[in-house]
């Protein structure tokens, strides 16, 4: 089995669906499923979101952050 | 067509209902001077802050939703930067399917209970202000009166506390009169905890010597389930439990590899 090369990683997301409509920057139960233990955002390569809603998700992290809802980093 | 905005802001934490109350009618009059229209307003909720802002762990969150053209949120931001008690705001345009679906939640929300509250928030305002201007027209001869007062009563009260100190503090020197008493006492206990500290750590030295039987044990199922004989030849000895337990590591080994 490979390990720790990303192949065979990559997962569909738990979470989101590729068609949600918005993600609302309070909703932090959810925004705290794609954060890593330092603060940091996960990457798509992880979750296996597509790229728009990584977007949806990036801004919504951002925002999250700017308000205190959200660590900028952890650690 | 008006954008609809909103506004999350964090309220400081020492900040009570009326305070609160004040900041979102302070808002409210400077969205509606803006030519906007207020949603919705409310307290989102107490909590803690992911990182301090302004020395505070944690806030008073309040949400407002209204409705606005392009000049709102610099007035609304402005309006905050000007209260010390909103510690951190952010305002944002809510478009698309997001600005459909909240306007529809605060349809449906809408209710007689938000005229009570608009009131509440109305009244608190009023009376800030009020206070303020109190505040303002109070001649100087009246607050140095005031803070005369305050003094003396603070110095009253100081007195006030005085007597019980001495009084502890007599207390004090009757506990010092046996303090030679006391002293030994303490010597003696000084003395038995070091050596109770000692035997401690033969204690610790015992369960070290105890943890080597346990090994021992262990081993003995292992023992019965493989080279049985070696162990009723040669008695518990250290040495087959440890050549036990290594085999049992390279097992382990062997599957996770």
């Amino acid at each position: 089995m490979a390990r720790g090369f990303g192949r065979g990683r990559r997962r569909r997301n738990k979470y989101l669906k590729d068609d949600v409509p918005y993600i609302d920057y309070k909703n932090v139960e959810l925004l705290d499923h794609f954060i890593l233990d330092r603060g940091k955002i996960q990457p798509r390569r992880t979750n296996g979101n597509c790229a728009k809603v990584q977007r949806m998700l990036t801004r919504a992290i951002r925002r999250a952050r700017e308000i205190a809802l959200l660590p900028y980093t952890t650690g | 067509m008006p954008n609809l905005y909103e506004t999350l802001l964090i309220v400081t934490p020492e900040a009570d209902d009326e305070a609160v109350s004040a900041v979102i009618g302070d808002l409210r009059a400077t969205i509606e001077s803006d030519g906007g229209t207020v949603l919705q307003a409310g307290v989102w909720g107490r909590r803690k802050l992911a990182y301090m802002v302004k020395g505070k762990t944690e806030g008073i969150y309040v949400l407002i939703y209204a409705d606005g053209e392009r000049t709102l949120p610099a007035a609304l931001k402005d309006r905050m930067k000007l209260d010390e008690s909103v510690i951190r705001s952010m305002v944002v345009r809510l478009q698309n399917l997001q600005e459909t679906e909240v306007r529809q939640q605060i349809a449906e929300g809408d209710d007689a209970a938000d005229d009570a509250e608009i009131e509440a928030q109305r009244v608190a305002a009023e009376r800030r202000h009020e206070a303020e201007a109190v505040a303002a027209t109070m001649s100087l001869d009246e607050i140095v009166a005031a803070e005369t007062a305050e003094v003396q009563g603070a110095e009253v009260a100081g007195s006030d506390e005085g007597e019980p100190a001495d009084e502890a503090e007599a207390a004090g020197g009757d506990d010092d009169a046996p303090a030679d008493e006391a002293g030994s006492a303490d010597e003696a206990d000084d003395d038995a905890p070091a050596d109770d500290a000692a035997p401690v750590e033969d204690a610790d030295d015992a369960p070290a010597d105890d943890a080597a039987p346990v090994e021992d044990a262990d081993n003995g199922p292992a023992e019965e389930a493989a080279p049985v004989e070696e162990s009723h030849d040669e008695a518990p000895a250290v040495d087959s439990a440890d050549g036990v337990g290594d085999a049992d590591d390279s097992d382990d080994e062997e599957k996770e590899s």
